[in-house]
């Protein structure tokens, strides 16, 4: 994506969608046709617990101008405890990357089962939205030509 | 590397919104990839055979399918690799019909530039594929059950029913457990003993159940397939081969002490046998309590036994044996009432629990059946029944409904009215809840034939005049305080975990609830299962069960062993995680983590002879659920399938 | 006795019972005011060691690999990072003679007028002052693994200074002022994993950074691939840092890591109840988890 362009800037954010409950969400949302804007680019992973939080620094290095994380409800993982230790570190990842100024809205996580597809939706309608208005992330985002010519 | 990309129309469920055909174009020209076709559908036939094909003709090493989500055709194209003698994990789908074309049809344009962003992340994922491979585990048929209640016993007697051998592991002296002490089951009076017996007595005889009464599991470990387990056979002190079972030792001992299983109604001697119907029908001698132990006097059992079974010096035996499956059916306890001040802390004479009452209303029990009060011998003539103690109150740190409770309860009073037809019953209760088959009905016709009185509202305080009881409460419905005057109340204690069930969990390395019963692998769909895989659950360990569904439990338990056992081994999960030894810290972060339990310590040699500990994995446990991986602080642990580097490269490949 | 003759006393006897074959410990240094960490490894060498309020380095870093029998003399930082080792199984405590000393705070010699004090290496009252940040925000508890306790017992002179302070004028700022901030303090960043190098528990065997397969980051000293490590760096340590300050007194342009990672801190213990470098038994926050914890920000 070119992400230089103000004007055809599309936001780009990556989701990381556990297979069992979210990944499904996501697909029951196309389903049922639900629209919803083309910015998503999902990485599936078995679970929420395999999201280490670093994959969510690279995305922001690699140009992403949000971040999604997402799996089962607490109580419903699909391994019966993964999801608790990613809330632990979700909750940590989000307070420091607001420490550090990053805006909130670029960094989402969500518990979204296997039936709602609304709320993938919804997620991802919500921040295609906000971090439009935000305008593309610019923090710790590698500036890739500046490596090429490095090289 | 040489890939290939097969992009699918579905018809025209993705090309009517992405430009196949553009895309297979410019995909062709991206890095590593050999060739790319679209097709009608890829998953019928000639789709199949044109990947077929492709892989022959430009030796293709890794394929993507762009087409509808992995979870309906990630199989059929991994059968197809297999089919060309490709290793079926070389293969990567791009869901661009679910997560592309069926959600951004108003978008034509950024669909297709959305369907390449996937593409090439797929792309990007199957470079970093590798070959994996299912290993396989031979398994140990035989099956252990722990706890002799009528869960367990029903367990053991559908598995050997099967033909398979099973080892009954039970605490106390003799099989039967809680059913064993009640006197009628709700809602069809049956006789519980009458009931149980037969079972105990086929347990008993069954060629293929090994019963080890009196004994404990020390120790376990190994995994699904092969556990090794340690027993501890305490010592009876009685030869179980030459024993009789005549009883004279028992009637002889001078000792007596409170018996457990008339819940202190009634006393036993220091050798006994719980009950009549015990089985095995052998006693024990219960050496805290025997005067030749304590003192070294007495002797008496050993002189008046006629088969000189009597072997004061027996030791405990250790028993280690292989299983390939463990059914926990170690059942509950009750909750202790003197935590409840406003029920007199446990110390008013003629407030007994509700077990206690079972013994009492039983024909064999201490009492003849005779439900008298125990201060002074009374037959009672007016009884409150209390329900909920211990049990959906916070304050006492019991939230949850015991559930039987409200069916004994209600049992209880029908009792009292069939063995006292002029006694007065009154239940003070919270809710009454009657799930269950001809449950409601059954509550009903004790309130309408049995003319008990129920009385919503807790009790608030209870204490002694003269020789009876005031029962304080108020009763919610007609929004008066009660004051009323009982020969006996009897408190509906709640169903608690077992009280050691913390150390029985950590010896098991199992998880337990948050109330402390044994938590199962899932609440709706997987009710007997442990997240330890082998490790099944039956009966009230799970949480608080009547009779039948204590049984049911048993069976599926029981089915759950079996269809482990008519495996010819066991295969491992292909996308599981591995250590890299050669990095790994021995921190064992991931061994805590781990839901499965799969990660053990191992000790290993370095190039330079010095042993050092790291992680290792356990392949038949591990589910692949990668909480390890993100958790490892050296990533020295990986997914297969789902790898640091190929999460890293689709993250990168945009 | 002066706390020197106690400390060599001690380790004398050690080796001489044959306790310890090695004791790791400091050293005057070279320069006025400064101490070196040093091992000895036999009896007559006892003299060498000394403490006083110089005394900084954590110690804790020499315990990793397979150990012989060592005795360590420990200071508050380095008996909390030893908790963390030990967590972690990196050391074995039946390996591990801990001599604890109630640890009075080091000074900073970038806060004491040191010149205009005379020389010498006995402990002496610096001033609550000049003791380094991480020193005033101490509680003094230490946590209870320690086989023996040199030193007089300390009397705070002065309460313990809030240490979130900073944390909390932090939060004050908008986030494009944070960012700016950070942005600033990272720049300056050369990659020299100075603070890896001397972090307790960067024990692994293969850096993250080292790696070229995945890599995992980039090796430019690029702005964003410098704010990439080192947040990077703070998602590593997070839950398992004891706050020892190691990082940021040995980083040669002075990024304050302490206002970065004392966050993460300051989090976990108001989330979790969890506070590190206590109790060897406890499990980090990272590596556990309750039911009923908190998820404020999920949705």
């Amino acid at each position: 994506m070119d992400n230089n362009n103000q004007q055809t800037w599309e936001p780009k954010i990556y989701a990381f969608l556990c297979n069992w409950c979210s990944y499904e969400g996501a697909d029951l949302a196309g389903g049922g046709r639900r629209i919803y804007p083309a910015n998503v680019r999902i990485i599936r992973v078995p679970c929420s617990g395999r999201i280490d939080p670093v994959f969510i620094l690279k995305s922001f290095e690699r140009g992403a101008d949000g971040v999604l994380v997402s799996g089962c409800h607490p109580g419903d993982c699909h391994y019966t405890e993964g999801n608790y230790f990613a809330r632990r570190k979700f909750v940590l990842v989000k307070k420091l990357l607001e420490y550090v100024g990053i805006e909130p809205e670029r960094f989402q996580a969500r518990w979204i089962s296997a039936s709602e597809a609304i709320k993938f939706v919804e997620t991802v309608k919500e921040m295609t939205e906000n971090i439009r208005k935000l305008g593309p992330n610019t923090k710790l985002v590698k500036n890739i030509k500046e490596e090429i010519t490095c090289q | 590397m040489r890939i290939g990309v097969f992009i699918c129309h579905c018809g025209t469920n993705i090309s009517g919104v992405v430009d196949v055909v553009k895309l297979a174009e410019s995909i062709s020209h991206y890095p590593g990839v050999v060739i790319s076709k679209e097709n009608k559908y890829m998953c019928s036939d000639p789709g199949q055979n044109l990947i077929k094909s492709a892989v022959k003709e430009y030796n293709l090493d890794r394929i993507v399918v762009a087409s509808c989500t992995p979870k309906l055709h990630e199989n059929t194209f991994r059968a197809c690799l297999e089919d060309l003698g490709l290793n079926p994990y070389m293969l990567e789908i791009a869901n661009i019909r679910e997560q592309c074309s069926w959600v951004h049809s108003d978008n034509p344009e950024l669909a297709t530039k959305k369907a390449e962003d996937l593409i090439k992340m797929a792309i990007a994922r199957v470079r970093f594929a590798k070959e994996l491979t299912c290993s396989k585990v031979t398994i140990e048929r035989r099956a252990l059950v722990i706890g002799g209640g009528v869960a367990g016993i029903q367990s053991a007697l559908d598995i050997a029913n099967a033909g398979y051998h099973v080892t009954l592991v039970e605490r106390t002296p003799s099989i039967g457990g809680r059913m064993a002490q009640l006197d009628k089951t709700f809602p069809t009076l049956d006789c519980s003993a009458c009931i149980l017996t037969p079972k105990m007595v086929e347990a008993n005889r069954h060629h293929l159940i090994k019963i080890l009464t009196y004994s404990e599991v020390e120790e376990v470990s190994g995994f699904v397939g092969s556990f090794e387990v340690t027993i501890r056979m305490k010592s009876r002190s009685v030869e179980m081969k030459k024993c009789t079972g005549c009883g004279m030792c028992q009637s002889k001992c001078p000792v007596k002490v409170d018996s457990e299983f008339d819940e202190g109604l009634s006393k036993r001697r220091a050798i006994y046998m719980p009950f009549p119907q015990a089985v095995p029908n052998i006693p024990v001698i219960d050496r805290a309590n025997c005067r030749y132990f304590l003192e070294k006097k007495c002797g008496v059992c050993k002189k008046v036994c006629p088969s000189d079974a009597i072997d004061y010096d027996q030791e405990d035996t250790i028993l280690k044996e292989k299983f390939g499956s463990i059914t926990i059916a170690t059942g509950f306890d009750l909750f202790d009432h003197s935590a409840y001040g406003e029920y007199g802390y446990g110390k008013l004479k003629n407030v007994i629990t509700s077990i206690q009452y079972e013994r009492l209303v039983n024909s064999s029990g201490p009492t003849g059946g005779h439900i008298i009060r125990p201060s002074d011998g009374k037959e009672a003539k007016k009884v409150a029944f209390i329900s909920c103690v211990g049990s959906r109150d916070n304050k006492m740190g019991k939230p949850y409904c015991s559930k039987v409770c409200c069916m004994y309860t209600a049992k209880h009073a029908l009792l009292l009215k069939e063995h006292v037809p002029d006694a007065e019953a009154y239940i003070f209760y919270i809710d009454i809840r009657a799930a269950g088959k001809n449950y409601e009905e059954f509550v009903y016709r004790v309130q309408e034939n049995y003319r008990v009185k129920y009385i919503r509202g807790r009790v608030s305080k209870i204490f002694e005049e003269g020789d009876n009881l005031i029962v304080r409460g108020f009763d919610t419905l007609s929004g008066e305080s009660i004051e009323m005057e009982f020969d006996l109340v009897v408190l509906a204690v709640g169903v608690i975990p077992r009280k050691d069930s913390d150390s029985f969990a950590r010896m098991l390395n199992i998880s337990l609830d948050a109330n402390h019963f044994v938590g199962e692998l899932h609440p709706k769909l997987a009710p007997v299962e442990k997240n330890t895989p082998g490790i099944f659950l039956s009966g009230s360990c799970q949480y608080p069960r009547d009779i039948p569904e204590s049984v049911a439990m048993a069976g599926a338990a029981a089915v759950k062993s079996l269809s482990l056992f008519a495996k010819e081994f066991l295969t491992s999960e292909p996308m599981i995680s591995e250590v890299n030894t050669s990095i790994c810290t021995g921190c064992l972060n991931c061994k805590n983590i781990c839901p499965y339990r799969a990660i053990n310590e191992e000790e290993i040699k370095d190039l330079d002879g010095k042993i050092r500990i790291v992680a290792k994995v356990n392949e038949t446990i591990c589910r692949g659920c990668g909480t390890c991986v993100a958790s490892c602080p050296s990533q020295c642990i990986n997914l297969k399938g789902v790898s640091n580097e190929q999460i890293l490269a689709a993250i990168e490949a945009l | 006795m002066d706390i020197n003759s106690e400390l060599q006393k001690k380790v004398y006897k050690l080796f001489e019972e044959g306790t310890i074959k090695r004791f790791i410990g400091y050293e005057k240094g070279s320069l006025p005011y400064k101490t070196r960490p040093c091992i000895i490894t036999k009896k007559e060498d006892v003299n060498r060691l000394i403490f006083d309020q110089f005394c900084v380095n954590n110690l804790s870093i020499y315990l990793r690999g397979d150990l012989e029998k060592t005795g360590i003399l420990a200071n508050m930082c380095t008996l909390k990072s030893i908790v963390a080792l030990l967590q972690g199984n990196q050391v074995k405590p039946e390996n591990l003679y801990i001599l604890a000393v109630n640890c009075p705070g080091m000074v900073d010699p970038d806060k004491a007028e040191l010149s205009s004090l005379p020389a010498q290496t006995k402990l002496m009252p610096f001033g609550y002052k000049n003791l380094y940040d991480k020193c005033k925000a101490c509680h003094h508890e230490l946590p209870k693994i320690y086989q023996d306790l040199i030193g007089e017992e300390i009397s705070v002179a002065c309460e313990p200074v809030d240490e979130y302070a900073f944390i909390k004028d932090m939060e004050k700022l908008t986030q494009d002022e944070r960012w700016k901030f950070w942005e600033k303090q990272f720049s300056k960043c050369i990659r020299c994993y100075a603070c890896r190098n001397v972090c307790p528990i960067c024990y692994c065997k293969e850096c993250m950074v080292d790696k070229a397969n995945p890599q995992w980051v980039s090796k430019l000293n690029q702005s964003s691939t410098n704010e990439y490590y080192n947040l990077m760096r703070v998602i590593h340590v997070m839950g398992r840092c004891t706050d020892c300050g190691e990082c940021e007194r040995v980083c040669p342009v002075k990024i304050p890591y302490r206002k970065l990672i004392k966050k993460m801190e300051k989090e976990i213990k108001e989330l979790y109840g969890y506070v590190p470098g206590k109790d060897p038994k406890e499990l980090p926050p990272l590596s556990t988890f309750k039911e009923e914890d908190p998820e404020k920000g999920i949705k």
